[in-house]
C-alpha cells in the first residue's frame, strides 16, 4: 500500500505541475483559437459579435487567402525539391569521397541554421537590393547586366528569391542529417554489393537510398514544420507580402487581418486554415513516401 | 585514374563555391558594419577606409541592444532551466511507469509537435493579458516553454527509453526512493539527451521572433529578434546603416561563438534525435 | 495514515499559489499603469469642483501614451513640461515610443487606457475604436476658448475641414496633430545648373524629364516603391481632381458605385503610368522610403514623391550644396488654374474609459498654444493644421517647409485627403496593390480600376463593415 501511495505521489509531482502549464499555456490557447474563429471582434475591446460561420464562408471566398495559399504550397514545393536535390548531393559526394577538408565543410554548410531568421533575412534583403545589392552588382561586374532585376519588387523573381534565402538557410542541416543517416549504414552492405559487381550508382540507388528512406521521410516532416514557422519573419521583413500580394503567405496575412485590419475573428480562422493545410501537406507526404521499412 | 582527378577537381570546386556562397553574405555583412553611411551607398565590395569602430557603439548605446541582449540571455537561461526540468520529469515517468492516464498524457506531448505555432498566436496573446502576464519576461518564457516541450519531451523519452531498466530495479532494491534515483541514477545516465534538448531550446529561445514581437512592447524588455526589427525600422528613419549592420553583427556573435563551441554535439544531436527517433 | 486525496488535493493548492505567484511577479516595468488605480479615480468638473485642488492637480494622475516618430520627442516633452508647470502636483505619466500602438491594443481590451494618446494611425485603427465606442467626443473641448485668444474658441482656429477627418456623424473624436503636404521635392542647384525649367504642368513635366534623361546621368523620377500610397497621395488624386474636381475623392469616400472607374481616375492612371514607363528609375518598385530617398540625395533621380516631413527625415543626409525644393504635383491640364494638394494629418484622441478625461482634453489643447507649436516648428521641422499655422515660425522652420505652407495660402490652392484610406482599409491596401501592378505593368488602366472597384464592391455590400458618409 505504502509503496504503491509513493509511486502514485511520484508520478502526480513529475507530471501533473508541467501538465497543467502545458495545458494552460499550449492547450488553452488552440481551443480558444477555435472559439474566436466563431465571433467578430476588433482586438480593441471587449465586444465580441458572434457571426457562426461568417468567418469561414469569407475564408473560401476571399482570393487573397487562397493566392497566399498557392504561394505557401510553391515555395514549400521548389523550397523541399531543391534543398533534398542539394543536400543529398553534398552529402553523398562528402561522405563518399572522405576529403580531408570534409569538417569544414559540414561546420560552414551547417553554420546559416543557426542564426535568427529575422537577422539572415535583414541580410538578403540588402543582398537582393535593386541598386546597392551584391548580386546586381556581381551581375553588372562580369557583364551580364540584363540580368539583372529587381529581385524582391518583382512579382515574377520574388517568390524564387525568397526561396533562395530558404535553400541557403536549411541546406546544411539536412546535408548533415543525411551525412549521419548515410555513415549509419554497415560497410558491410557495400561489401557484398561490390563483390557481385554492382557499379557505385546501382549500390547508391539499391542499398544508400532505400535504407536512407526512414531519415529521409522524418526529414519532410521536420522540413514542413520548419518552413510554416519561418516563413513569416521572412516575408514580412523581406517584402511585406508584396507586390501586390504576390508573396502573401498565410500566416502573414493573418497577421494583417488581426493586427492591421483589426479584424481578429476572421484572423483566426485563417490561421485553422493554415494548421489544416500542415497536417494535410504532412499526411500526403507521409503517404506518399511510404516505403517498406528495410532493417539492418 | 585520370578521369577520377577531374571528377574530383570539379565536385571540389562546387563544394568551394558552395563555401563562398553561404559564408560570403556574413563577411559581407561584418565588412560593411564598419563602414560609414557614405560608403555604404558608395559599393558594396568596397573597404572601408577607416574602421569605423563607432558603429557598434552606437548599436549598442543608441538603439539598446545591451538591453535587449539582456532580455534575451535573462529569458533564455530561464526557459533553458526550467524546460530542461519539465520535460525530463515528465519524459522520465511517460517513458518508464506505467499508469493508466500515461498514453493518453503521452499523446498529448506527441501531437503538440504537429501543431503550428502561428495559429496560437492571438489566442495567446488574450492568455496572457487575461493572466495578467502580457508585457511579462515571465509571461513570454511561460509562452516559450509550452511550447518546446512536445519536441523536449519526445526526445527525452527517447534517451530514457534506452537505460536498462536493471538500472532501477537495482537501486530500489538497495532501498532507494524514486526522486533520489532520478537525480542519482537516470539524469545522469540522459546527459547526452539533455544537451540535445538544451541545443535546440537554446536555438529556439534565442531567435524566436513571432511571439516576442507580439507579447513585448515595452521597450525595455523587447529581446533580440524583435530588436533587430525595431533596429532596422529606426535604421531606416535615421539612415544609420552602420549601426544596423553593426547590431546584426553582434546578435549574430554569440551565436557563431555557441556554435564553434557545440558544433560537434548540435551534429550528433540532430543524428541521435533523427536516427533513433 | 493521510489519505492520498487529501496530498492530492494539497498539492493542487501549492500548485495555485505557485500559479498565482508567477502571475503577480513581473520585472519591474517601466512605469505603466500599476499605480493608475490607487490616484484619485473622479475626473474633473470643468466648473463644479473644490477649485484648489484641480488648480494643482493634487491627488491627480495624467497618463499619456505617445507615438515617437519622425517628429521625435522633445515637442512632446515640452508639452509635458508646460502642463505640469501648470497642475505642478500632478502626477504625469508618459509612454513615448515607436510601438505604443502594440501596448494601446490590450490596455483598451483590457478597459484601462490612459487618459489621452496619439499612435500611427496605420497600426491603430481609430475608426475600429470609434465604432467599439472607445473614444471620447471632443466637441465639448473644441467649443472652449482656444489657448492663445480668448474670444475664439479652439474650433475655429482650424483649417477648415481639417476637424473633419476624425468625425463620424455629429461628433468630433479626434484631433489633427502634425500636419504634412504631399509633392514632389528636388534640388534647385541641380535644376539651375543643367538649365531645367520648373514644370507647372503635365505637359512640362514630361518635357524637363525627357531633357533630364537625355542628360544620361539621372532618372527623372523615383517613388517610394514598396509604399504606393505615397504615389497616390503626391500624384494620382491631386492629378485625378484636375480632370473631375474634388467630387472624385468624394465619391471614392461614400462608395458610390464606380467611382473608382470614374473617368478623371482613369485619366489620372495613364497619365501617370505613361510618365513612369519612360522616365521611373529602375529598380523603383523594391524600394522602401528611405531608399528611394536617398536617390534623390545622391543624385540618381531627380524627382520624388514626398511631404513636408522629407527633409527632417532625413536629416544628416544633405549635401551642404543641396536646395531642397517644394514642386506642386505637376499635374495640371492646360487651362486649368485650379491646384489640389494633399494633406494628410495624425490623430490625438481621449479614451472613453479614461480615468482622467478632463484633463486629458485639455493637455491636447495645450498643444495648440503658440508657444507649443513654436517647439513643434523648431524640433521637429512641423506645423498643425491651424490657420496661419507656420506664421512667424519661418526661420525655425525648414525651407522647403515654409515654402509649401506658403503655397496653400494661395487662393487657387486646396487641400485634399481621402477619409477611404482610414475607413476601408482594405480598399487603401487593394488601390497600392493595384498601382503597383499598374506601374510594373501586369495591369492595364482599366484592370487598375476594376479591380479597386471590384473591392470597393465587396467592401459595400459586406453589412459588417461600418459605412461612413461625408457631405
Amino acid at each position: 500500500m505504502n509503496k504503491k501511495y509513493k509511486r502514485n505521489i511520484f508520478i502526480f509531482t513529475f507530471i501533473v505541475p508541467t501538465l497543467i502549464f502545458y495545458l494552460t499555456f499550449f492547450g488553452y490557447p488552440i481551443l480558444k483559437a477555435f472559439y474566436i474563429s466563431f465571433f467578430r471582434w476588433t482586438g480593441l475591446s471587449n465586444t465580441k459579435t458572434f457571426v457562426g460561420f461568417d468567418n469561414f464562408k469569407r475564408l473560401f471566398e476571399d482570393k487573397v487567402v487562397w493566392k497566399a495559399m498557392l504561394n505557401n504550397v510553391t515555395m514549400l514545393f521548389y523550397g523541399m525539391i531543391i534543398i533534398f536535390i542539394l543536400a543529398m548531393f553534398f552529402a553523398t559526394i562528402i561522405v563518399r569521397k572522405g576529403y580531408k577538408e570534409s569538417k569544414f565543410y559540414r561546420v560552414v554548410f551547417l553554420f546559416p541554421n543557426v542564426l535568427s531568421v529575422v537577422v539572415i533575412s535583414i541580410i538578403w534583403s540588402f543582398i537582393f537590393s535593386p541598386n546597392m545589392g551584391i548580386i546586381n552588382n556581381f551581375l553588372n561586374l562580369i557583364g551580364l547586366e540584363n540580368l539583372a532585376r529587381t529581385w524582391l519588387g518583382d512579382e515574377n523573381t520574388v517568390l524564387g528569391s525568397l526561396v533562395v534565402t530558404q535553400v541557403w538557410t536549411y541546406t546544411g542541416f539536412f546535408m548533415v542529417l543525411y551525412m549521419s543517416a548515410m555513415k549509419n549504414i554497415p560497410k558491410a552492405m557495400y561489401e557484398s554489393a561490390q563483390i557481385e559487381g554492382a557499379s557505385e550508382i546501382r549500390q547508391y540507388f539499391s542499398i544508400t537510398i532505400p535504407l536512407m528512406w526512414e531519415i529521409i521521410r522524418t526529414s519532410l516532416v521536420f522540413f514542413v514544420a520548419r518552413f510554416f514557422k519561418t516563413t513569416f519573419p521572412l516575408v514580412y521583413v523581406m517584402t511585406g507580402g508584396g507586390p501586390n500580394r504576390s508573396s502573401e503567405i498565410l500566416s502573414t496575412y493573418m497577421y494583417e487581418q488581426g493586427f492591421v485590419n483589426s479584424n481578429f475573428g476572421y484572423a483566426t480562422t485563417i490561421g485553422l486554415l493554415l494548421f489544416a493545410v500542415m497536417m494535410s501537406i504532412n499526411f500526403i507526404l507521409q503517404k506518399v513516401t511510404k516505403r517498406e521499412v528495410y532493417e539492418f | 585514374m585520370k578521369k577520377i582527378k577531374f571528377n574530383d577537381i570539379v565536385i571540389r570546386t562546387v563544394l568551394i563555391l558552395y563555401s563562398v556562397i553561404v559564408i560570403y553574405p556574413l563577411l559581407w555583412t561584418a565588412l560593411t558594419s564598419l563602414k560609414t553611411n557614405q560608403e555604404f551607398y558608395k559599393s558594396p565590395w568596397a573597404l572601408p577606409e577607416k574602421l569605423q569602430w563607432s558603429n557598434y557603439v552606437r548599436a549598442w548605446v543608441q538603439v539598446n541592444v545591451s538591453i535587449y541582449f539582456k532580455n534575451s540571455v535573462f529569458v533564455t537561461g530561464f526557459c533553458i532551466v526550467l524546460a530542461a526540468i519539465m520535460a525530463s520529469t515528465t519524459a522520465y515517468v511517460l517513458s518508464r511507469f506505467k499508469f493508466r492516464l500515461g498514453p493518453y498524457i503521452k499523446s498529448l506531448y506527441v501531437a503538440g509537435i504537429m501543431v503550428p505555432g502561428v495559429l496560437m498566436i492571438i489566442p495567446t496573446f488574450f492568455l496572457l493579458q487575461n493572466l495578467n502576464m502580457y508585457n511579462s519576461l515571465f509571461g513570454l518564457s511561460a509562452v516559450y516553454i509550452s511550447w518546446t516541450l512536445p519536441f523536449s519531451v519526445v526526445v527525452m523519452m527517447g534517451f530514457f527509453s534506452t537505460i536498462l531498466h536493471e538500472m532501477e530495479e537495482a537501486a530500489l532494491i538497495d532501498g532507494c526512493g524514486y526522486y533520489r534515483m532520478f537525480l542519482k541514477i537516470m539524469l545522469p545516465l540522459a546527459k547526452p539527451g539533455i544537451i540535445t534538448i538544451n541545443i535546440f531550446n537554446f536555438l529556439f529561445y534565442w531567435n524566436e521572433f513571432v511571439l516576442a514581437l507580439t507579447l513585448i512592447t515595452d521597450e525595455g524588455k523587447i529581446t533580440l529578434p524583435v530588436g533587430m526589427q525595431t533596429l532596422m525600422s529606426i535604421a531606416e528613419y535615421r539612415t544609420d546603416w552602420g549601426a544596423l549592420f553593426a547590431g546584426l553583427m553582434i546578435v549574430m556573435v554569440p551565436t557563431i561563438i555557441f556554435y564553434v563551441v557545440f558544433e560537434k554535439h548540435i551534429t550528433e544531436g540532430m543524428s541521435a534525435g533523427a536516427v533513433k527517433g | 495514515m493521510i489519505s492520498s486525496k487529501r496530498v492530492v488535493s494539497l498539492l493542487l493548492c501549492i500548485l495555485l499559489v505557485v500559479t498565482l505567484g508567477l502571475t503577480g511577479c513581473q520585472p519591474a516595468n517601466t512605469g505603466e499603469n500599476t499605480q493608475a488605480a490607487t490616484a484619485n479615480t473622479k475626473p474633473v468638473e470643468t466648473s463644479s469642483g473644490s477649485q484648489a485642488e484641480v488648480e494643482t492637480g493634487k491627488g491627480k494622475t495624467l497618463e499619456i501614451s505617445w507615438f515617437e516618430g519622425g517628429t521625435g520627442r522633445e515637442y512632446i516633452e515640452s508639452a509635458i513640461d508646460k502642463y505640469q508647470a501648470m497642475y505642478p502636483d500632478l502626477e504625469i505619466k508618459a509612454e513615448i515610443n515607436p510601438k505604443n500602438h502594440e501596448q494601446l491594443r490590450p490596455r483598451f481590451v483590457a478597459g484601462d487606457p490612459p487618459d489621452v494618446f496619439y499612435a500611427n494611425s496605420s497600426f491603430l485603427d481609430y475608426f475600429a475604436l470609434i465604432a467599439d465606442d472607445q473614444l471620447l467626443p471632443l466637441d465639448d473641448i473644441l467649443d472652449s476658448p482656444s489657448p492663445d485668444d480668448e474670444s475664439v474658441t479652439l474650433r475655429e482656429i482650424f483649417i477648415p475641414g481639417m476637424l473633419d477627418r476624425c468625425s463620424t456623424d455629429n461628433a468630433v473624436y479626434a484631433l489633427p496633430g502634425f500636419v504634412h503636404y504631399y509633392g514632389l521635392w528636388y534640388d534647385q542647384n541641380t535644376f539651375d545648373r543643367n538649365g531645367w525649367s520648373i514644370p507647372e504642368n503635365y505637359a512640362e513635366w514630361v518635357n524637363v524629364s525627357e531633357q533630364i534623361k537625355q542628360s544620361g546621368n539621372m532618372s527623372p523620377f523615383v517613388y517610394q516603391g514598396m509604399y504606393p500610397y505615397y504615389l497616390l497621395r503626391a500624384i494620382l488624386f491631386s492629378s485625378a481632381c484636375q480632370y473631375g474636381g474634388t467630387e472624385v475623392i468624394k465619391n471614392i469616400d461614400n462608395l458610390v458605385p464606380g467611382a473608382w472607374q470614374d473617368e478623371a481616375i482613369l485619366n489620372a492612371a495613364r497619365d501617370i503610368k505613361d510618365y513612369c514607363d519612360k522616365y521611373l528609375l529602375n529598380g523603383t518598385l523594391a524600394l522602401n522610403h528611405t531608399q528611394a530617398q536617398m536617390e534623390l540625395i545622391n543624385g540618381s533621380a531627380a524627382m520624388i514623391t514626398c511631404g513636408t516631413f522629407l527633409e527632417n527625415e532625413m536629416a544628416g543626409n544633405w549635401p551642404d550644396d543641396f536646395d531642397l525644393k517644394y514642386m506642386f504635383p505637376p499635374v495640371n491640364i492646360a487651362g486649368n488654374e485650379e491646384k489640389y494638394i494633399w494633406a494628410s494629418s495624425d490623430f490625438r484622441a481621449v479614451p472613453r474609459d479614461a480615468k482622467n478625461p478632463e484633463m486629458g482634453k485639455e493637455f491636447l489643447k495645450i498643444m495648440y498654444s503658440k508657444d507649443m507649436r513654436r517647439v513643434c516648428a523648431e524640433t521637429s521641422g512641423s506645423v498643425y493644421p491651424v490657420i496661419g499655422g507656420a506664421e512667424g515660425f519661418e526661420d525655425l522652420l525648414p525651407a522647403s517647409v515654409v515654402y509649401a505652407n506658403s503655397m496653400l495660402g494661395q487662393d487657387n490652392v486646396s487641400a485634399i485627403f481621402g477619409n477611404y484610406e482610414k475607413w476601408y482599409k482594405t480598399i487603401y491596401k487593394q488601390a497600392q496593390d493595384s498601382l503597383t501592378a499598374l506601374i510594373s505593368g501586369k495591369y492595364t488602366v482599366e484592370e487598375f480600376a476594376e479591380s479597386i472597384e471590384k473591392e470597393a464592391e465587396r467592401v459595400r455590400q459586406d453589412d459588417s463593415i461600418i459605412k461612413y458618409n461625408l457631405n
